[in-house]
């Protein structure tokens, strides 16, 4: 099955763009000879700033035709070294500089070490650590698959990971997620079609099929960055992922040598990391440790497919019957080495690490043990959805807990025809702090959600920088909310009035 | 904001965060690497394709020329250090574009206007009021899409935003000019 959705409206885009582009005449005296450098500008700062570049642009020109004497080309690495005109930045940054000493480069790979090897599972929430230490460890991390009553308020009902596999290989990750969002909702304005007999829409370009489940509902099939197919290669294996499966619950065997469910899933388990310098860069590398918890003893292609999941599908090498190293994009090295019948040691190491020095020094240990505060990833799971509602312009839905110590917030829209919502979510624990009134939610579209829990919809009033934008909120069930076409950093102030006081807007 | 499966952020907290910051790092740009010219040359070449890229994002011929002028002495400032330098001016027009965009964000009319346009291809107008509307994210991403012709991995490195994110917002995009041209 293949079906054509946006690829012709792809092609009119793109010949409307590059049309509408030329209907734009650059100035062409700036594009031609230096000494005709546009200097017609009216506004001094961009007459002076013209003139400016105009004697730049012309030393250049004539340090072009010098060559080598005055455009000296940049070596690599002064080349990397060197950064964009303004910094976008979307990362955690969790390492600690520490000083201790680094791993020594080499390229000895490990040999099997039997007293890492164990008959018996190991005891949950066992850590692996290294000894010695090359640092103070820089975080250790309960990472758990997320229960369902943490990802319901994020709109979903259930979740699978599901393997593609080609000639014994790994290819890659598909998600499959139920949504709460009605179907009706979810599909408005897509084009609705049949897969397998099942009410479907399909989406090239997010390698994505939805299907409606009988409860109403949405399934929501995804290729989850899988690199190495091209784009019609992955909506055709979604399609027949989602004809394998249609709306019924995700198995453990799914009767397909193409589709395969994941013994285990990365990263799961407690996790420690150990920043190591970097020689003479003053910056860190990190070490990871994790301990995963099988579902299943694997077999040995099922843990090397394990390993590739975990070096984003680059070939693992073996090292005994039981390890695998492979390298990330990037330099970084992996290694995956089943220690009992049930659970994967896996580490990521820097791409100058020694895996067999470093392997010489791992331990398995307790979290009371180790000395390690190990910190579950969010401190305030979210239980329960306290709002929702439904209107013209999407869904939202808002799910808060409080367990006396923390207290987690987790906002959901979906657009009108979206399948997947934009979620966000925060936690606190600083139990001073007054219980959230507003919720004031970036969809990271340009939109903003606002939502005022337990009042009522008269007396919202909302006003963005000043001006008073919305006129009416809209009712939904435990709040009123309503989206604003804004980004919330895009504003200098959003205020939220509630009978004519000003109440704080909670960033979720 | 991301999809709401929480393993995805872990996934991308706990393997990427030491991977370097797109667009701070120039080695994950995506052009090939100058050639042995001169930034004459490059500018020659480059600044009206650059302008009309600023044409595209801000809708305003008006300001489109400042800010690929801006991009281009930019390169200049870093012309020996810049081995990719259409990848560097082309995001120093997007974050040009960007600062237009907050810059208007705070004057009353609330969606972009394109100022000028002589176009009369019945697409190319559509094309033009859905740019208009849309917001700043979704035609940074459109744009360096069809009229720049990327990847859609590569727009993911060079605005620095999970290729998730770069597919959502096309697919919005298209599904909104589908409607449209339709």
């Amino acid at each position: 099955m293949r079906i054509q959705y946006l690829e012709n409206t792809e092609d009119r885009v793109r010949a409307a763009m590059q049309l509408l582009a030329e209907t734009h005449h650059p100035d062409t005296k700036a594009s031609g000879a230096a000494s005709t450098w546009q200097s017609e500008r009216s506004d001094s700062r961009s007459a002076a700033r013209s003139r400016w570049f105009l004697a730049a642009a012309s030393i250049a020109i004539v340090a072009g035709g010098l060559a080598a004497i005055a455009v000296v080309q940049p070596d690599d690495d002064s080349a990397s070294t060197a950064t964009a005109p303004e910094a976008t930045t979307n990362g955690t940054i969790l390492s600690t500089p520490t000083t201790t000493t680094a791993l020594a480069p080499t390229t000895t790979v490990p040999v099997p070490n039997a007293d890492l090897r164990f008959a018996e599972p190991l005891t949950p929430g066992t850590l692996a650590t290294l000894d010695p230490a090359p640092s103070e460890p820089v975080a250790a991390f309960e990472v758990v698959e997320p229960t369902i009553a943490e990802l319901r308020p994020g709109g979903i009902d259930s979740r699978s990971d599901v393997w593609m596999v080609s000639d014994d290989e790994w290819v890659g990750n598909f998600t499959v997620s139920d949504y709460a969002i009605p179907w009706q909702v979810a599909t408005d304005g897509q084009t609705v079609t049949d897969v397998d007999g099942v009410e479907a829409v399909v989406i090239p370009i997010l390698s994505t099929v939805a299907l409606r489940l009988d409860t109403g509902g949405t399934r929501v099939i995804s290729a989850a960055d899988i690199d190495d197919l091209t784009e019609s290669e992955l909506i055709d294996a979604a399609v027949a992922l989602a004809a394998l499966i249609g709306v019924d619950p995700v198995g453990s065997d799914l009767a397909s040598d193409r589709f395969v469910i994941p013994v285990g899933t990365i990263p799961q388990g407690p996790l420690v990391r150990y920043g190591v310098p970097v020689d003479g860069e003053g910056t860190d590398e990190l070490v990871e440790l994790s301990v995963l918890r099988l579902d299943r003893t694997p077999t040995d292609l099922e843990l090397r497919w394990l390993a590739a999941s975990l070096s984003d599908g680059n070939a693992p090498q073996p090292i005994d019957e039981v390890t695998l190293s492979a390298p990330l994009d990037g330099g970084r090295q992996t290694m995956v080495e089943l220690i009992t019948p049930l659970d994967v040691l896996t580490v990521v190491a820097p791409p100058t690490a020694d895996l067999a020095t470093l392997r010489d020094g791992l331990g398995f240990t307790s979290a009371d043990r180790s000395g390690l505060t190990v910190e579950p990833f969010h401190p305030a799971a979210v239980t329960n959805v306290v709002a929702e509602g439904e209107h013209d312009w999407g869904r939202w839905q808002i799910g808060i807990s409080d367990d006396g110590a923390c207290r987690g917030v987790t906002s959901a829209l979906w657009r009108t025809g979206e399948l997947r919502p934009e979620v966000g979510s925060t936690s606190s624990c600083d139990v001073d702090v007054d219980a959230e009134r507003v919720i004031c939610s970036s969809t990271g579209t340009g939109r903003t959600l606002v939502v005022a829990l337990g009042i009522d919809p008269e007396d919202l009033d909302v006003e963005l920088d000043g001006r008073s934008i919305v006129q009416s909120v809209e009712p939904g069930t435990g709040a009123v909310a309503t989206l604003l076409e804004v980004a919330d950093d895009e504003a200098n102030s959003i205020v939220v009035r509630i009978d004519g006081v000003v109440t704080a807007c909670s960033p979720v | 904001m991301a999809d709401g499966v929480k393993r995805e952020q872990l996934v991308a907290t706990f393997w990427a965060s030491s991977a370097p910051t797109p667009m701070m790092d120039e080695s994950t740009m995506i052009e090939e690497p100058r050639s042995d010219g001169s930034f004459g040359e490059f500018f020659a070449e480059r600044f009206a394709e650059l302008s009309r890229l600023a044409f595209l994002l801000t809708g305003s011929s008006a300001v489109a020329d400042e800010i690929a002028q801006d991009a281009c002495e930019q390169v200049l400032r870093r012309w020996n250090d810049v081995t990719h330098p259409r990848a560097y001016a082309r995001m120093a027009v997007v974050n040009g574009a960007r600062q237009f965009g907050r810059r208007r964000s705070r004057r009353p009319a609330r969606a972009p206007v394109l100022e000028h346009t002589a176009a009369v291809d019945p697409d190319a107008v559509v094309v033009r009021q859905v740019l208009a509307t849309i917001p700043q994210a979704e035609r940074e991403v459109l744009v360096l899409r069809y009229y720049a012709d990327l990847k859609v991995e590569d727009i993911g490195v060079e605005l620095g935003i999970p290729v998730g994110t770069v597919k959502s917002h096309i697919h919005r995009g298209l599904s909104r000019m589908q409607k449209e041209l339709s």
